[in-house]
């Protein structure tokens, strides 16, 4: 069973109490790969959110337009306490990158979709608070990617006075 | 028509019930504004979350030295749409700079603070709030990656 002081760490879970934290607890499934080892694909219909715990989860696009983009086609590594797959929650359900383990070894956690919506509906403050967090969180990469955008799109302008 | 009745539009507060949508509504404070005129500046504190009543607002990136043009236009916001999330997401503060683009624009303006205090008081209505917010964003990411990948940013 995943401890209580390691979900106590993990950001989204941050501000939570303990019968909070339990319910989550109750709910979350241990999973381990190998290096190499698919833990979703892209496109695939987003039934679970995760969480590193050990080891490095590489996040990259299948898709060969993005694939063209240096940007784009950069993968992205998590590493303990990040959470991942929050596609799970936005229609419509699909995981928009493919997670998979890039070091020796991935020990993660998957949490349900439909279990977590039904503890949210239960404890609405406890659904407020993860939403709240993973809003942080996503408006946070698109905040990036804007910043990115603009600035390139910035550079072309001025290249063309 | 009323803000009450553009607040029911906007994905966010899709659901509420009239008596939840009137305590947003007098949260919000009703603005005007005319073509090329500037509601916020990027990298101002993110105090408000907004929504377009009437007209058109454009999103833009500032360059230093330069007047705005449509150029710099990032997106553009439509009635019944939000913007201005940046003020849920720290450091609270407007990534971008945003412009009446239409002959008229109307918005309500959301104070932040007090919009928190109110979904924190009353959690049932904040999940049901947050849980679309991050639909919102989800989407406009997507969106905006979409973007990104079609439209290759020079390396």
């Amino acid at each position: 069973m995943i401890s209580l002081d390691f979900l106590e760490q993990v950001d989204v879970f941050k501000n939570l109490d303990d019968s909070q934290l339990s319910a989550i607890q109750e709910r979350a499934e241990a999973v381990e790969f190998k290096k190499g080892d698919c833990i979703f694909v892209q496109g695939d219909n987003a039934t679970d959110v995760w969480i590193a715990r050990e080891g490095d989860v590489e996040l990259r696009t299948e898709d060969p337009a993005a694939q063209k983009d240096a940007r784009a086609a950069s993968p992205s590594f998590l590493s303990k306490t990040q959470v991942f797959g929050w596609t799970c929650f936005v229609p419509p359900h699909t995981y928009r990158l493919s997670g998979y383990c890039g070091s020796r070894t991935c020990k993660v956690i998957r949490l349900k979709r439909e279990s977590l919506l039904a503890i949210f509906e239960k404890d609405a403050m406890l659904g407020f608070k993860v939403m709240d967090y993973l809003v942080q969180t996503v408006g946070k990469q698109f905040e990036e990617l804007q910043d990115e955008i603009a600035r390139n799109r910035g550079i072309e302008m001025m290249s063309q006075w | 028509m009323a803000a009450i009745e553009h607040l029911r539009e906007v994905e966010t507060f899709q659901g509420l019930g009239e008596e939840i949508l009137t305590e947003i509504e007098r949260l919000a404070e009703e603005k005007r504004f005319t073509t090329g005129e500037r509601l916020f500046k990027e990298g101002d504190t993110a105090t408000h979350l907004w929504v377009v009543e009437e007209g058109t607002i454009d999103l833009r990136f500032d360059l230093p030295g330069r007047e705005t043009s449509e150029e710099a236009t990032l997106s553009s916001v439509a009635a019944d749409k939000i913007f201005g999330w940046s003020s849920f997401v720290p450091p609270y503060k407007y990534k971008l700079s945003a412009y009446c683009a239409s002959d008229q624009c109307r918005v309500l303006a959301i104070e932040r603070n007090a919009l928190r205090d109110y979904l924190t008081a009353h959690p049932e209505i904040g999940y049901q709030v947050m849980a679309a917010m991050l639909q919102v964003v989800g989407r406009r990411f997507d969106r905006l990656q979409g973007t990104a990948i079609n439209a290759p940013m020079a390396r």
